[in-house]
């Protein structure tokens, strides 16, 4: 009876205590999450760069710290976790700001900056007795390839060479797979040991994945640490393939490809997500829509795949078994539409609308697992302004090759196109940066809004 | 040049959706004289001919004169001449000011639809308000990116709320200064004079820091327009308010019946001047934004017990003695 007693005061006072806390939290761990090439480096350097000048002009309106006066300063801060390497955020802006001026280097390696935010706060009990707080923000930079094996976690291998298998029927994928189909007929009729063979037809299988990235610029390849290995380049881990269903696997074989297959799971990925997923209690979601619509109807589709095995892997339900790895609660979610200056601005509010079409049947699993959304179209870092020629928009900016270019870029579908629309196609110009030191803060696009969404409400 | 004009290929490949935007609800009734439009076919045509004969007539008498004059003596005809010519200039021009205050007070923008703010609207209506400096702002501020919907938003948070500031100031200031006058005054016929003179300089006020500037008929436009207004509104607002109302009934009671008055004549002056910054602001006040007479009614009556503790109490010390 007693300790019945004691036990239910201990938890309300646990419950108490948790609550406190969670109410006081000033951390917020976001996730930046999008497929290889949708903008994530240059979406962390424009936030970055957005914070640490938000008092030195930058255009940061929708911001409400900002334009209410609020936030002191802002300021990198050392992380925690040593053994990361820290995102090159100052490299980035070098890049940018060079002669000439370039996009940051693609990533192949993870890396983690933290932010602090010291600002005033207001409307709470505590604000007339405290002249600032700190707001700590915690951000992770990765290769989107490695994303993608997420969904992994869910699969055990039989299932995964079925998936795979399937996809491998398809035109676009199958025109690469024929040197690796070759390989393993060989090795089927070869006499080396099973370590042996398996070892040369995963490198093949590794060519077919570049090459499915390369040449059909395809996303949903998997494994995705095959095609940035990072420190793993060359080691028996990634010594694995799924096994196509048109041949019958030698069982010893088969023996090896599980092992190998499980140990990725468990020593690759799951680490992977257990140190820097597993407790982010914000995302964005990063989708590059002109470049998938401009690379046509096969990349098209397989992007919209592989963002829902994506999203099916960061589902939030109560019950899902991501639950227990991801220990934290997601309490928002931002998806964003990037490279919004591709396209003027009377087209910024389509390019969000095609995103929430694209995104309908997730958002109908956020609404009912109660987890806030919104949509924006996001440029975080501007390279073109909008013009007007005979009454038509027009962005304006320098194309890859140095010279300036205006153009009225193909009008935005409203939902997936139709095979009428695909024929006629779409293009987008790939606009270089061009910025300068003058510059600093550099231009963006709506990156106040998904801030605001974002890390405001801790910033009351 | 040609080559950087250079187009991608263009293929509109479906008309974009229409950006769908609530228009910002508002219960705004601008008097548009229905009425009297009538009447003026029939008896305004006769008091203009009436006006027009009545100056012909003048005007040929002042012309005889000056040529009488200028017979007799030639310097008194010169003189009136010159007193003639002063008038008509200075009449001219005030007739003129008239005529442009009044067409700028009718012809003011006012963004009706969010959706309607481009750059270039919305650099006018900025413009409008006659302040350099907020116009500079909004220079500095505004992005070609924006969407319509986004630069309202901008236009009232950065620019609009600045005015605002000023203009509840002005209206809390006249409207506590109207209810102390008049509570002190005592006198229903000095109370309506304390009401007019009070309310005409908050008006102007109110309206010059929208960048309205008022003439004479302007003006009275202008009042006859918040009238209105206030007419047409008040029974919704009597609604939201009704709260408030129970409030002044409870209060009324302790309320010494001349601080009654000075609190309602105060309500009144607040309720003038929100009818006079609706009108001559060049956006809508956002819902949330909309002042309450509640609050109003609270700082009125801390004024009130601030000025005039003796008449705030005279009522209950009655009670008392009466026990
Ligand atoms: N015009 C424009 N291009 C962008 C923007 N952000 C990214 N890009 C382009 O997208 C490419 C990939 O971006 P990156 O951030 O490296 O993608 P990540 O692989 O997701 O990290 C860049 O090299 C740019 O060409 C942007 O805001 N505007
Ligand atoms: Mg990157």
């Amino acid at each position: 009876m007693k300790s019945t007693v004691t036990s239910t005061a201990n938890s309300i006072k646990q419950q108490a205590h948790d609550a406190l806390h969670r109410g006081l939290d000033r951390h917020v761990r976001l996730a930046v999450t999008g497929l290889r090439r949708a903008g994530k480096t240059a979406f962390i350097t424009g936030l970055i760069e957005q914070l640490l000048h938000a008092n030195e002009g930058a255009a940061l309106g929708f911001f409400d710290v900002v334009r209410e006066g609020r936030l002191v300063a802002s300021q990198l801060t050392p992380s925690p976790q040593w053994q990361i390497p820290r995102f090159k955020y100052e490299q980035a802006i070098e890049a940018l700001c060079g002669q000439p001026s370039r996009w940051p280097e693609s990533t192949n390696s993870l890396s983690q900056i933290r932010l602090t935010l010291r600002y005033q706060p207001t409307g709470h009990w505590y604000s007339r007795w405290l002249s600032y707080r700190d707001l700590t923000l915690d951000i992770v930079d990765y290769p989107g390839e490695w994303l993608l094996d997420l969904p992994l976690l869910s699969l055990d291998y039989e299932a995964w060479s079925q998936q795979q298998s399937t996809l491998l029927e398809r035109p676009e994928r199958e025109q690469h797979a024929q040197a690796w189909l070759q390989s393993i007929r060989s090795e089927l009729a070869s006499e080396h040991s099973a370590d042996e063979s398996i070892r040369r037809i995963a490198e093949q299988y590794q060519l077919f994945l570049a090459a499915c990235r390369d040449q059909s610029q395809l996303c949903f390849l998997q494994p995705g640490r095959m095609l940035m290995p990072g420190e793993l380049a060359g080691a028996p881990a990634l010594h694995f393939f799924p096994w196509p269903q048109q041949f019958s696997c030698p069982e010893h074989w088969q023996r090896l490809l599980v092992k190998r297959y499980q140990h990725y799971q468990q020593q690759v990925i799951k680490p992977f997500y257990q140190s820097y997923f597993s407790h982010f209690n914000r995302q964005v979601i990063l989708v590059d829509l002109l470049d998938a619509l401009q690379a046509g109807e096969q990349a098209f589709a397989d992007r919209q795949e592989a963002l829902a095995a994506l999203l099916e892997s960061f589902s939030y339900g109560e019950n899902h078994w991501l639950r227990r790895l991801f220990s934290a609660r997601i309490e928002r979610v931002a998806l964003v539409a990037t490279k919004a200056d591709q396209v003027p601005p009377n087209q910024h509010h389509a390019l969000a609308e095609l995103l929430r079409q694209l995104l309908l049947d997730k958002r109908r699993q956020w609404q009912f697992d109660n987890v806030p959304h919104e949509v924006f179209s996001v440029a975080s870092l501007a390279a073109t302004s909008a013009g007007e020629v005979d009454g038509q928009q027009v962005v304006q900016g320098v194309d890859e090759n140095g010279q300036t270019r205006r153009v009225a870029p193909s009008a935005l579908p409203q939902s997936t196109p139709m095979a009428q629309q695909w024929q006629k196609g779409f293009q987008y110009l790939r606009f270089a940066p061009n910025f300068s030191r003058q510059q600093i803060p550099l231009p963006h696009q709506r990156l106040d809004k998904v801030l605001q969404y974002l890390v405001g409400d801790k910033l009351t | 040049m040609s080559d950087e004009q250079e187009m991608l290929e263009f293929n509109p490949q479906q008309p974009m959706q229409e950006i769908d935007v609530e228009p910002e609800q508002e219960t705004l009734v601008v008097a548009e004289e229905p009425l009297t439009a009538k009447q003026k076919s029939g008896r305004g045509r006769w008091l203009i001919l009436g006006v027009g004969l009545l100056i012909a007539a003048i005007l040929a008498e002042s012309v005889l004169q000056i040529y009488q004059a200028w017979q007799s003596h030639w310097w008194l005809g010169a003189l009136w001449l010159a007193a003639i010519v002063i008038l008509v200039v200075v009449s001219g021009y005030w007739v003129i000011r008239e005529c442009v205050l009044l067409y700028r007070l009718k012809h003011r923008r006012q963004l009706k639809r969010h959706d309607e703010c481009t750059s270039d609207y919305a650099q006018a209506l900025v413009k409008q308000l006659q302040r350099t400096d907020l116009l500079r702002e909004w220079q500095r501020i505004d992005e070609d990116y924006w969407q319509p919907q986004e630069r309202a938003e901008r236009l009232q948070q950065d620019i609009m709320q600045n005015v605002d500031r000023d203009a509840q100031r002005v209206i809390n200031k006249s409207a506590s200064e109207t209810a102390v006058l008049v509570a002190v005054s005592g006198n229903s016929l000095l109370d309506a004079v304390i009401m007019l003179w009070r309310n005409q300089r908050m008006i102007s006020k109110v309206a010059a820091l929208y960048g309205v500037e008022l003439g004479y008929f302007s003006r009275i436009r202008l009042w006859r327009m918040i009238l209105t207004n206030i007419a047409y509104a008040g029974v919704s607002e009597l609604l939201t308010d009704a709260g408030s109302q129970l409030l002044s009934a409870e209060l009324a009671a302790k309320l010494s019946m001349r601080a009654g008055q000075g609190l309602g004549a105060g309500l009144l002056t607040a309720r003038l001047g929100y009818a006079a910054r609706q009108l001559c602001r060049p956006l809508p006040v956002p819902k949330e934004r909309r002042a309450r007479l509640t609050d109003v009614q609270t700082s009125l009556l801390g004024a009130l017990k601030n000025a005039l503790p003796q008449v705030w109490r005279a009522r209950s010390n009655a009670d008392n003695s009466g026990k």
